[in-house]
């Protein structure tokens, strides 16, 4: 992989006190400005390695570098103005409309006492405007379907403007039409520069959208690297515990199961 | 682009001037209805002819009134972080043990004591705070459920728990002396407010207030889930609980004076919401000053319709519950 943005070494987390480890000595290089998909099956770990990335559950061992820096060593808002969080669901605040949902993304550049200001409703009207919700501003964000509901929450996380984004299946519960425009999503933020880590366990999305892929099973890592070379049949076997075939079409891996 | 010209930060400006408008006419109201010198209305010429109107409105009818309006503002402010943390419309400051809590703080200085309003608030506060604590307590050790629902079981099991000893406490109440009392105190009252009350109560309540004001904006985050807080900078546990203990610290020191007065925590924030939307950095200062407003009228009502003394806590219910009804039977959303 390419310079890594955000690099773990030898991490180890388990919940309850190393009675069950569910990351296991787990070492990886995030490239910047790349789409990364963590792949795997269900309960494999990718939800805690998000969390563990984010911060919010520190790993009993091991290290994670952010920009060559230990992760402890910055300040909580420096964190979460480079850090976002697209949630695989989220719990919205009674009655909001889309528009207040979305500048509370604006919370890092806020201090504790702060209301938004002009800056702030441009930053959300903007991220609004870039998944395409501007017309949904005044709804009530509970009224949303699934699909609407998930763009609010990647315009949240983008009105925080991070570098860094995890996204965590970011696809599972779309339907055709807004897993295309998603995924079209992710390959924007890549192009401007913003660095994509999202867990997956359909291996056709990794596929589709990401140019490198982790594959974990039970906590470790499988295999990582460039998404073309790591999505063979050999790793999906053993990392599903199926036989799994790959046919290419168009160029791009396609992946089959039984 | 849409968004620019749409939710204009000043938005807010008129309906916040129109509220304040409110809260000072029914102050001023309050000083002259009454009973003296005949129901309902005292002419405003007698706190210049009357040195009797003067007194009962310097000792009697100011302190009160400020109390009302403080407790007022406390409960609705408490019922607002509540709702917004515990996403939940139909949860108020009675919640986590705290009204319970002073209720039996309360009844138990009745039943040992001879009461004195000194004693019984004490005793209240006290005893509201051990509610909070229990609830804290019990949240941490249950095995079930995140955080917000562990709370929410504690706050049932702890409010269970202290209105059983209310129970018992009332069976073990002396029927001629000390029942009336209790039963008098839990229906909410501010009858017997001075101004020595009034000084006890504004420095824990005031601060309680100007504290979850400047924190109004974080109020929104904390509702979100854990994982979205945290991303976006917020200590959510920890910012819970400041708000959380800050808002029951300060029902507790009202609630020690006033007794129970119920809907007015649960039934304001709904109002404030319709009046400014959801968003809880707005639906707080709006809370305050309409859970203010309501407070005192109802507090005016419970001391004027009648030559005796209305409890408050029936008034507040009364009224209470009928806006309940006629908000949700307008409207089923429950909020804009």
């Amino acid at each position: 992989m390419s310079t890594g943005i955000i690099s773990l070494s030898d991490l180890c987390f388990s919940y309850n006190d190393h009675k069950q480890l569910i990351l296991r000595n787990l070492s990886l290089e995030i490239s910047e400005a790349a789409v990364t998909a963590i792949l795997g099956p269900n309960g494999s770990g990718k939800t805690t390695l998000l969390s563990v990335i984010l911060g919010i559950v520190p790993p009993q061992k091991g290290t994670i570098l952010v920009r060559g820096r230990d992760h402890a060593e910055y300040p909580r808002s420096a964190m979460s103005r480079l850090i976002g969080l697209v949630p695989q669901d989220e719990i919205f605040p009674l009655g909001l409309s889309v528009f207040q949902y979305v500048l509370l993304g604006r919370a890092p550049y806020l201090g504790l006492l702060e209301s938004p200001k002009a800056e702030d409703y441009h930053a959300a009207s903007k991220a609004m405007e870039t998944v395409g919700l501007t017309s949904f501003e005044g709804r009530l964000v509970s009224s949303l379907s699934g699909g609407e509901r998930q763009l609010a929450i990647v315009a949240r996380a983008l009105a925080q403007n991070p570098r860094v984004l995890l996204m965590d299946e970011p696809v599972s519960h779309l339907d055709l039409s807004n897993r295309s425009r998603v995924i079209g999503l992710i390959r924007e933020l890549a192009r401007e520069g913003v660095t994509v880590v999202l867990t997956t366990h359909d291996p056709n999305v990794a596929a589709g959208v990401a140019n490198d892929v982790v594959l974990m099973r039970q906590g470790e890592v499988v295999a990582a690297g460039a998404m073309a070379r790591v999505l063979n049949a050999r790793n999906l076997t053993t990392t599903y515990g199926v036989p799994v075939e790959v046919a290419h079409v168009h160029g791009k891996p396609v992946i089959l199961a039984p | 682009m849409g968004g620019e010209n749409k939710p204009i930060p000043g938005r807010a400006f008129w309906p916040f001037l129109l509220l304040g408008f409110l809260v000072l006419g029914v102050l001023l109201l309050s000083i002259f209805v009454g009973r003296y010198p005949r129901p309902y209305w005292m002419p405003v010429s007698y706190l210049w002819h009357d040195a009797l109107a003067r007194r009962l409105v310097l000792h009697l009818r100011l302190p009160r009134i400020l109390t009302a309006l403080l407790m007022g503002m406390v409960l609705a402010a408490a019922g607002t972080v509540m709702q917004t943390i515990f996403r939940n419309p139909l949860v108020c400051a009675g919640f986590l043990g705290v009204s319970q809590g002073a209720a039996f703080g309360a009844a138990l200085s009745i039943v040992l004591f001879t009461p004195s309003p000194l004693i019984i608030e004490l005793f209240a506060t006290i005893f509201a705070l051990s509610g909070l604590l229990l609830s804290y307590l019990l949240a941490w050790n249950i095995r079930y459920g995140d955080w917000v629902l562990r709370l929410v079981l504690a706050g049932i099991m702890s409010s269970a728990l202290f209105s059983s000893g209310v129970g018992v406490l009332k069976y073990m109440a002396d029927p001629l002396k000390e029942l009336p009392d209790i039963v008098f105190w839990l229906m909410g009252g501010l009858w017997a407010i001075t101004w020595r009350d009034l000084l006890y109560v504004l420095p824990i309540a005031a601060l309680s207030l100007v504290l979850l004001l400047l924190m109004r904006h974080r109020l929104n985050l904390l509702a979100l889930r854990d994982e979205t807080a945290f991303s976006l900078g917020v200590s959510p546990s920890k910012e819970r609980a400041a708000v959380l203990v800050t808002s029951v610290v300060g029902t507790a020191v009202v609630v020690s004076v006033g007794g129970i007065v119920g809907w007015v925590g649960l039934i304001v924030p709904h109002i404030a919401r319709r009046i400014v939307g959801a968003d809880a950095g707005k639906v707080l200062p709006a809370s305050m000053l309409i859970g203010g407003a309501l407070t005192l009228l109802c507090d005016d009502l419970a001391r004027s319709i009648r030559a005796g003394e209305i409890p408050l806590g029936i008034v507040t219910s009364l009224i209470g519950s009928a806006i309940f009804i006629v908000m949700f039977m307008r409207n089923n959303s429950g909020g804009r």
